[in-house]
């Protein structure tokens, strides 16, 4: 009995020890972001989470009321008064580790959230209006036959060493995108420039069509007149890289960006600051902190837990439940995405009957899949663009659901109740929310009659077989590198790009590859709207995919912060140098 | 001694030969091109053409397979597809990680584990042996990732004690506490379960009755004659498992984002970054390879009776 007893007052005393260790710890770890003073109203996550663990702190202070716990008191309350919100870190999550920060590797979000916010280019893409707006070029002059884009520079901007940029940076810069020993995955980008092939080859080593002749001016010459150019300098690979960059084998990233390289500390951190010499002035939020957490149901607890002001996703299933509870912090904003289920063009049965893949296209409740599955935050497809895009038509009605019209189509195809068709498959990439699509997809074609076998691959696999033209129906999406519908009708539809290119479908229609072609060489840009029209028409009544609906971005974002901006080409495009922290009041 | 401890070691090279072997094989049948994953849905072919030059991946599967064979033996492992960045660095910053996590689990698995194995075994068939048994087996049975999760909802989110998850800043150990534990729980689970039943066989031996018989207090008996001997299997477990965990733990590295091997090599299979896979499978290979070493070492320590390099005892 007594042994007992002795045990658990040694035990309680333990405890106690651990606590005022882990007390201690959490001091010294508390005292660079603070306490805030005073907290607006209406920032309930982090009142509750700081009044929380205020209200654990006193208890602890009443506990220990010895002189170095009153000290350490006076240490934090000393903290919460000097602090300010200029110290406070903007904590933005991503699921992994950028692979690169280097802007011609970039071509994932994670890299592109980081390279967008260090680097500019010589235009820009207005995030909410998608316009071509200036950036480091103040204007620019495009000579009629679309063949001679002249930039005029912006004066007196810095890169993040002090050194101003000049026409000769651009001119390195796109001669280092296109070194063929680089191997940039999106020298594609400068392709159109007159010598950019001869360069990738390997027969030259300066850039033909790029002039430079004076510091402030640089003359692009293309190969022959491609309209979405002006767009494709807004891209991450036609950025200004500063030559400092290079250190031997490293990359060290210097741009001209609101935000200059701090550190990078893999799997963990990459940590950004606010460039004080900024031409467009100071920024508010000071430094960025991309924490990367790959699991999303962790960085969600995070955010509420107040560790995190940035989440670029929000769990499957749960965005009406964290929206009814977090109504401030929850973002969601149509962009330019579409999902769909694509057919295989190349072989039988789908092949050359339309009539068959039209049946396909009105046997889905596109509806309900918004409604059930994204739980409200998507648009249900009726053609190729999404909206958002200058050149989507909207009068295009699309397909509709109607299984009556589905079962009458299907028999005038030749396969009356699905009778003689062969078994087909339904492939798609591992995820959840691709995964409850297509078995509804599945559960929906069965209703007339259609047996479809499903099949998940990962990633790597699923983009080789269906480039390959393995699946007879396949489930992809795409977002838009670049404002301009050549990007979702040209490389998803034209029959030059079969294949790896990204028509994985094979469609191919001389009438759709005409229309197509000719708005890319075009420079009315009115024209050019009226073309991808007749050609978005063209493939929709052509029944080339089934189109099922444009997902939305959802993200949570700190409701502290103001200055949002919903940039339509994706959350990682969102312009923080533009946000500013509401607190900062007194 | 020596003479075992050499031959052993040189066994390291064919065994590491053989791993990269089948790898590089393995890599090859699973389908997915490393350089047209880099490109992302739109794999323009010139573009294409250039990366796969750039990063040899043109050249006949032999002749790959040979070049990193004679890379390998100069001791580069070679630079990641993706990364751009050399493969060693890569192990480099992430082992402190793993390491750091292996052995906190591995400390708490043992303490923990042993002293549930022991308290079990001396109270058999009571209520408390039953109690040891059903928590070790639950400890064995729960998913890695739940426990974690749900250890952050109670901890972290809950109580307010512990952060969420991340790395945190180098010596903080608050972040290695929750990763830590719920690591441990499948491992408490197996050497409370080994613990026991070997303690259970130990203590019905002669020695033990003979140790008891000439006054030894019960303290003396089970600490100094009973556990040294009992322990000899659980050394097995605990090294195996160690070794695994030094390999990385995918579950719980991702659930706690704990920046450690097994993440980096589970991230490297999905885009085929076939130089980092190799690299991480090799380097668990040769820890594997070391920490049985130091297994079978310890069982000389342990037990002077056996001897390792097969001489009879004179």
């Amino acid at each position: 009995m007594d042994y007992r007893k002795i045990a658990g007052e040694k035990f309680g005393l333990f405890f106690n020890q651990i606590r005022i260790i882990l007390y201690k710890i959490e001091l010294q770890y508390d005292a660079p972001h603070g306490v805030p003073g005073t907290a607006p109203e209406n920032l309930d996550l982090y009142t509750r989470y700081y009044t929380q663990r205020l209200f654990m702190k006193k208890c602890f202070m009443a506990w220990h009321s010895s002189l170095v716990m009153t000290g350490l008191a006076f240490f934090i309350a000393g903290c919460g008064s000097v602090h300010d919100d200029s110290a406070r870190i903007f904590r933005y999550r991503l699921a992994t580790d950028p692979p690169t920060l280097d802007p011609i590797h970039t071509t994932d979000t994670a890299s592109a959230a980081i390279v967008f916010r260090m680097f500019e280019g010589l235009v820009e893409q207005d995030p909410a209006t998608l316009d071509v707006v200036p950036s480091l070029a103040e204007s620019w002059d495009i000579s009629p036959d679309g063949l001679i884009y002249t930039f005029h520079l912006k004066k007196g901007v810095t890169f993040h060493n002090g050194r101003e940029v000049t026409s000769e940076d651009f001119r390195y810069s796109f001669e280092r995108c296109l070194t063929p020993e680089n191997a940039s995955e999106r020298s594609w980008v400068l392709a159109p420039i007159r010598g950019a092939a001869d360069m990738l080859e390997g027969i030259t080593r300066t850039l033909e069509g790029i002039k430079t002749p004076d510091p402030s001016t640089v003359i692009i010459t293309l190969e022959k007149p491609f309209a979405p150019f002006i767009s494709y300098l807004a891209m991450e690979a036609a950025r200004a890289v500063a030559r400092e960059s290079i250190e031997g084998d490293r990359f060290v990233p210097i741009g001209t960006g609101p935000y200059r390289f701090l550190s990078w500390t893999h799997d963990i951190m990459v940590s950004l600051e606010a460039y004080e010499a900024y031409y467009q002035g100071e920024v508010s939020v000071k430094r960025i902190d991309y924490e990367i957490i790959p699991d999303v149901g962790v960085a969600f607890q995070k955010f509420v837990t107040g560790e995190l002001d940035f989440v670029d996703e929000i769990p499957p299933g749960q965005l009406k439940l964290i929206r009814e509870r977090y109504p401030d912090a929850v973002k969601v904003w149509p962009f330019l995405r579409n999902e769909y289920i694509g057919f295989n063009h190349t072989r039988p049965p789908f092949k050359d009957n339309l009539k068959l893949r039209q049946a396909f296209s009105w046997a889905v409740d596109r509806r309900r899949i918004v409604e059930d599955i994204y739980e409200g935050a998507a648009t249900p497809a009726t053609c190729i663009l999404p909206p958002g895009m200058k050149e989507r038509d909207d009068t295009i009605e699309g397909y509709g659901f109607d299984l009556g019209k589905a079962r009458r189509l299907l028999a005038e195809a030749g396969y009356p109740d699905g009778k003689g068709l062969p078994e087909l498959s339904l492939w798609y990439n591992n995820n959840e929310l691709h995964q409850q699509n297509v078995q509804y997809i599945q559960s929906t074609f069965r209703e007339i009659g259609v047996n479809v076998r499903l099949r998940s691959l990962d990633w790597p696999a699923y983009l080789k077989a269906c480039e390959a033209h393995e699946p007879d129906l396949y489930r992809l999406g795409w977002v838009a590198d670049i404002p301009d519908a050549d990007n979702f009708l040209y490389i998803l539809l034209h029959s030059s790009q079969i294949g790896a290119p990204g028509n994985y479908s094979g469609y191919s229609n001389p009438e759709f590859d005409r229309l197509v072609n000719e708005a890319r060489v075009s420079t009315d840009s009115e024209y050019r709207k009226k073309l991808y029209r007749e050609a978005d028409r063209l493939a929709t009544e052509d029944a080339c995919w089934i189109q099922i609906m444009y997902a939305w971005e959802r993200i949570l974002i700190n409701p502290a912060y103001e200055g949002l901006v919903l940039p339509k080409q994706g959350d990682f495009r969102i312009p923080i140098e533009k946000l500013r922290y509401r607190g900062t009041g007194s | 001694m020596t003479g075992y401890i050499v031959r052993r070691l040189g066994m390291i090279v064919p065994i590491l030969l053989g791993v990269a072997t089948i790898i590089f094989l393995l890599m090859f049948i699973v389908p997915g091109d490393p350089a047209r994953l880099l490109m992302g849905q739109h794999g323009d072919e010139k573009v294409l053409e250039n990366i796969r030059r750039e990063m040899g991946l043109d050249k006949p599967v032999y002749v790959q397979y040979l070049r990193y064979i004679a890379k390998l033996s100069r001791g580069d492992l070679g630079v990641s597809y993706r990364q751009k960045r050399p493969v060693a660095s890569i192990i480099r910053e992430r082992f402190p990680a793993t390491a750091k996590l292996a052995v906190a689990s591995t400390v708490i698995a043992v303490i923990v584990g042993v002293a549930a194995g022991i308290i079990a075994a001396l109270y058999r068939n009571r209520v408390v042996d039953w109690m040891v048994m059903i928590l070790s087996l639950t400890g064995i049975s729960i998913p890695v990732f739940w426990l974690g999760m749900m250890l952050i909802l109670v901890f972290a989110s809950g109580l307010g004690w512990l952060p969420v998850g991340g790395y945190g800043r180098s010596g903080d150990i608050r972040h290695l506490i929750l990763p830590a534990f719920s690591l441990a729980a499948i491992s408490i689970g197996y050497i409370a379960r080994m613990m026991r039943s070997s303690m259970l066989e130990v203590i019905n031996k002669d020695y033990i009755r003979t140790a008891r018989a000439k006054g030894l207090s019960e303290k003396a008996v089970i600490l100094h004659h009973a556990l040294r001997n009992a322990f000899i299997p659980v050394i097995t477990v605990i090294g195996i498992n160690f070794a695994s965990l030094l390999g990385g733990a995918v579950a719980t590295e991702t659930v706690f984002a704990w920046p450690g091997l097994g993440r980096a090599a589970v991230d490297a299979i999905r885009v085929r970054d076939l130089p980092v896979v190799e690299g991480c499978v090799m380097f668990l290979s040769f820890i594997f390879v070391l920490v049985n070493l130091l297994v079978d070492l310890s069982y000389a320590w342990l037990d002077p009776r056996i001897r390792l390099d097969g001489r009879k005892e004179a």
